[in-house]
């Protein structure tokens, strides 16, 4: 197995700047990349995974809404009181992020094996 | 007793031997063979579902160490499974050789190579932002005397607006400096706010470096405020993102 088959293998670059790896780092970086891409061979015995639930969370943090607006509003106006030390909207974001991430991650086990399970019937129970 | 398989993807039938890692459901992958087409597989017949954190990487791992191994690799969409080896062969293998032949011939050599550019901090963006705005100074001014929610809403819904067009200038400039190089490219539209980009290129191995280097040039040139994540090489996953229809579906 090669050296860099787990995990990040991030390596610097000649000047640095350019953050380089062989692989995605984490599960979410992993769900993004490969979800939904690749050839469908037969959709008729796929397993259906994880991903949906998974993927939306990115797309709740785009920008849309009054929300979003009055976040923004926020942060604009706080940037006035930055210097003593409140959070900024990266952060509040990031880890409202992470719960979601969370959240979602350890709710899909449950359909996750259900779906599995209907799958594995099919398959099991011979197609012809 | 049947024994499913789970397909990670296609490579040549001929080629070095592989090296690869613990797969789905913690299997061994192997390289079944059929005529000239190669298939990546392991058994799936554990009594554990798929679909966990672990199977999500493991599909990554082997796909990607397929690509170290061989310079060639279909991808196939995460969670394929087929009943045993004769239906891998009778539904996929044997009928549409042809068309996995000429994938492999069109993806020969190309690969992947995943671009994420993030605004490493909002803040000092949505300042320049501000700063370099008059009529954004002037509405964060009055939301900040008058407090009012319209104000507020007014000064928000103009920054998204200063925000998105300084992302699509930066999304533009990475587009100007890489697309030449790269035979195909995808770009995702919906973005996280600390995301100004993110793109995959389909980049042909003999430019690989070139590549590499220009995108290393655009990081230092943006680096105050732009920073770039450059993964890959990879199989081709944005670019053979379609349905071949099983022969003889029911």
């Amino acid at each position: 197995m090669s050296s860099n088959g787990a995990g990040v293998a991030t390596r610097g670059t000649a000047s640095n700047y350019l953050q380089r790896g062989p692989s995605p780092s984490g599960l979410a970086d992993v769900l993004e990349l490969i979800l939904d891409k690749g050839l469908v061979i037969d959709a008729y015995v796929r397993v259906s995974v994880i991903g949906i639930e998974i993927l939306t969370i990115d797309a709740r943090i785009v920008i849309a809404s009054v929300d979003t607006y009055l976040r923004f509003a926020e942060a604009v106006n706080r940037l006035d009181l930055s210097e003593s030390g409140g959070k900024g909207l990266g952060d509040l974001e990031e880890d409202g992020a992470k719960r979601k991430v969370k959240g979602a991650i350890e709710g899909a086990g449950d359909s996750v094996k259900d779906k599995t399970e209907r799958v594995r019937e099919k398959v099991g129970g011979g197609r012809d | 007793m049947p024994a499913p398989l789970y397909v990670y993807g296609i490579v040549e039938a001929e080629g070095p031997a592989l090296e690869l890692p613990e797969g789905v459901a913690r299997a061994t992958p192997s390289v079944h063979v059929r005529g000239r087409i190669g298939a990546i597989v392991s058994r799936f017949a554990g009594g554990e579902p798929v679909g966990r954190p672990t199977d999500v990487k493991a599909h990554e791992q082997v796909l990607r160490a397929v690509l170290e191994g061989r310079n060639t690799v279909l991808p196939v969409r995460f969670g394929s499974v087929h009943a045993d080896a004769a239906a891998l062969e009778r539904d996929l293998l044997e009928p549409r050789a042809a068309e996995l032949e000429r994938l492999l011939a069109e993806f020969a050599d190309a690969v992947e190579l995943e671009l994420r550019v993030l605004y490493p901090d909002i803040d000092t963006l949505l300042r320049e932002l501000v700063d370099g705005d008059p009529r954004l100074a002037r509405l964060s001014r009055r939301a900040r005397e008058s407090g009012s929610y319209h104000a507020q809403i007014e000064l928000g819904e103009a920054t998204v607006a200063a925000f998105e067009e300084r992302r699509a200038a930066d999304r533009a400039l990475v587009r100007e400096r890489l697309t030449p190089l790269v035979r195909d490219w995808r770009e995702r539209d919906e973005l996280p706010e600390r995301v100004a980009g993110q793109f995959a290129f389909l980049v042909e191995r003999p430019r690989l470096s070139e590549f590499e280097e220009t995108a290393e040039t655009l990081a230092e040139e943006v680096h105050e405020r732009l920073r770039l994540r450059l993964l890959g090489p990879l199989p081709p996953y944005h670019f053979v993102s379609f349905e071949l229809e099983p022969a003889g579906a029911r």
